[in-house]
């Protein structure tokens, strides 16, 4: 409905001689962002219904982003909905699902941040799925191109050094049974499979995380299925809840099916 | 002034990641095509071309200037979920570009320069001095190299539109959605092959390369040479596999367990540089992924030609190749010509490796 409303008044626009060039540009732009947005919904979410979101989730990013290979993201829930999962959509990415959360008991989903490679100027789209199954989904728009192509990184061979080494830092004080977030990183070089050596006209084969999963004691914190659209050594926070101390254990999977599984004690030894 | 800019105390998180915003730095305009990250400060000017902003160019259009489009063509990675949605948009350009993805990258097949040629004399009609518009995206040296490299082919008034589409689009032009030019299937990149990754084995290691001897072609001078230019050669071949020790590019095979099918070759075979793929089979038996080939064209005692290719094992393609004009047949000058050629091989390396 939307869609066709803002599809109505780009034609008028064109037809209507007087309109600033500019003004024209940008409401054919917003009918595009719209139309483009409908074909994601049916892709994605298989056109069921998604609500408005706002006091459900924000979403949080730089209008323009200094570095389109790392635009930093933050979804932040609101509200006392229980959240399944959020869904990252960066609308122009030709890989547009960024990325899809679910949280497990040991979850705490208030605040999530990641960084993503952003092709054009594009939406995004966050959505959060409540337990009871319903979608809700709020749009910020960005201005970030890279486009070229996803930036070449370092060389390959040195890109892929340390491949799926992971630091683990806690960002609040450990207090047993108390919410704390966790900021975790990654060595991988994500290669997308369009970055293009220059010099020997080959493409760097893709090779990139499609999972992430973290436990404590045994207990799910989040499973988080990714794509192209997640940086190189990606930087991931999330938030958890430790009954008490115990071990934090990530396992990070790759498109290549390596498998890379790291544990660390929380809190963090002293020294 | 900064301290102006920057955002204040309350701002969220992601500032500490972004800082405040810098003037874009400009980058000096390198001698030849830029083979470093295509995604990086962009010079301010063009030598033999003009730099143009988007309402001069939107004039220019109206007036029948030939623009093309040099961005990349979005490619499905390997290894997508088989769920995970793939749905590049459109692509959307200025109207009437002639999108020709591949056509800025720093160094290109000898087939891809000859069909980005023969595409510019097809849509100029052959007209040297019909304006020429190139472009791709904000920031981004693909289309630097391709205004370049139209004007090495002659154009007189290529004009270089460093904005791109964002550029267009903040003016407020319209734009129009084009199809890729398709490239002739000679002209395509190889398939992306080598050097596989290892599986959980990282480091990869450097691509495994073999260096065949240099061999001389052209007017070789007479009999009374023959004895100097097999010297000449054997020197020269040693003298290409220390410097290419040396940048530590390859790892350098020997090529002794090879010797035999490599003197079978030499005995049925003019030149391995030019034998269909038989320079292959030695790269094959060694276990290489790839195999250089180099070779001395004498067009007299004065004017000489050094050209290498690199071939990729798997796939049979040309991975690289560039040639060198130098003076003189004589040890110097070819010592001269091989140092440089190593040398442009690893600048060239080290800039396609320069990151952020």
């Amino acid at each position: 409905m939307i869609r066709h409303m803002l599809v109505l008044a780009a034609l008028g626009a064109s037809l209507w001689v007087g309109l600033p060039l500019a003004a024209q540009a940008q409401e054919e732009d917003e009918a595009a962002n719209a139309a483009r947005w409908k074909d994601l919904q049916h892709a994605i979410f298989s056109d069921r219904p998604i609500l408005d979101g706002s006091g459900v989730i924000a979403i949080d990013a730089p209008p323009r982003a200094m570095d389109a290979a790392l635009v930093p993201i933050t979804l932040s829930v609101k509200g006392d909905k229980a959240i399944k999962g959020v869904y990252l959509v960066v609308d122009y990415n030709p890989g547009p699902l960024a990325g899809h959360f679910t949280f497990g008991p040991a979850a705490d989903p208030r605040v999530l941040k990641l960084r993503v490679r952003i092709n054009a100027y594009t939406n995004i789209h966050a959505v959060a799925e409540t337990r009871d199954n319903q979608l809700f989904a709020v749009a910020k728009f960005v201005k970030a191109s890279g486009g070229c192509s996803a930036p070449a990184g370092p060389d390959d061979s040195q890109a892929l050094q340390n491949l799926g080494r992971m630091k683990l830092r806690l960002l609040d004080p450990f207090v047993a049974g108390k919410p704390v977030q966790a900021q975790l990183m990654i060595r991988h070089p994500n290669f997308n499979g369009m970055q293009m050596n220059q010099v020997t006209h080959l493409y760097t084969p893709a090779r990139f995380i499609r999972s992430v999963d973290v436990s404590y004691d045994d207990a799910q914190v989040l499973h988080l299925d990714s794509d192209i659209s997640l940086s190189s050594d990606p930087v991931i926070s999330f938030g958890f809840v430790p009954p008490q101390k115990g071990q934090l254990k990530v396992v990070v999977r790759d498109t290549a099916d390596a498998t890379f599984g790291q544990s660390f004690d929380v809190p963090a030894p002293a020294g | 002034m900064l301290a102006a800019l920057s955002a204040p105390a309350a701002a969220p998180a992601p500032a500490a990641q972004g800082g405040a915003q810098q003037p874009q730095p400009v980058a000096q305009e390198p001698p030849g095509f830029w083979t470093g990250n295509i995604d990086s400060p962009v010079p301010s000017t063009i030598h033999g071309g003009v730099v143009i902003h988007a309402r001069e160019l939107s004039t220019l259009l109206k007036q029948g200037a030939v623009v093309v489009d040099v961005s990349n063509a979005p490619r499905r990675p390997e290894g997508l979920a088989p769920g995970a949605p793939w749905m590049p948009v459109p692509h959307s350009a200025l109207p009437g570009s002639l999108w020709i993805p591949g056509a800025g990258v720093g160094s290109m097949t000898p087939a891809f320069d000859a069909y980005f040629r023969a595409r510019l004399a097809q849509a100029t009609a052959g007209d040297l001095g019909r304006a020429l518009a190139v472009y791709c995206h904000d920031r981004c040296w693909l289309s630097w190299n391709a205004a370049k490299r139209a004007i090495g082919y002659g154009y007189r008034r290529v004009y270089w539109f460093p904005e791109g589409i964002e550029g267009w689009r903040a003016a407020g032009l319209p734009t129009a959605t084009v199809a890729a030019q398709r490239e002739p299937e000679s002209a395509q990149p190889p398939p992306a092959r080598s050097p596989t990754p290892q599986l959980s084995q990282p480091p990869v290691p450097r691509p495994r390369l073999v260096v065949l001897d240099m061999e001389l072609s052209g007017d070789l001078g007479g009999p009374e040479f023959t004895a100097e230019h097999a010297a000449r050669l054997t020197m020269a071949s040693a003298r290409l596999r220390a410097d290419l020790a040396r940048t530590h590019l390859y790892e350098l095979l020997d090529n002794a367990p090879a010797q035999d099918l490599i003197d079978r070759l030499k005995s049925q075979q003019l030149y391995l540089h030019e034998c269909n793929g038989c320079d292959l089979d030695v790269g094959r038996q060694l276990g290489a992924n790839l195999v250089m080939v180099t070779w001395v064209n004498r067009v007299s005692g004065l004017i000489l030609t050094l050209t290498y290719e690199i071939h990729d094992v798997a796939s049979g393609q040309i991975a690289a190749r560039k040639s060198f004009d130098f003076r003189g047949d004589n040890d110097v000058a070819w010592t001269h010509a091989i140092d440089y050629m190593a040398r442009d091989l690893q600048e060239a390396a080290a800039a396609a490796g320069t990151s952020h």
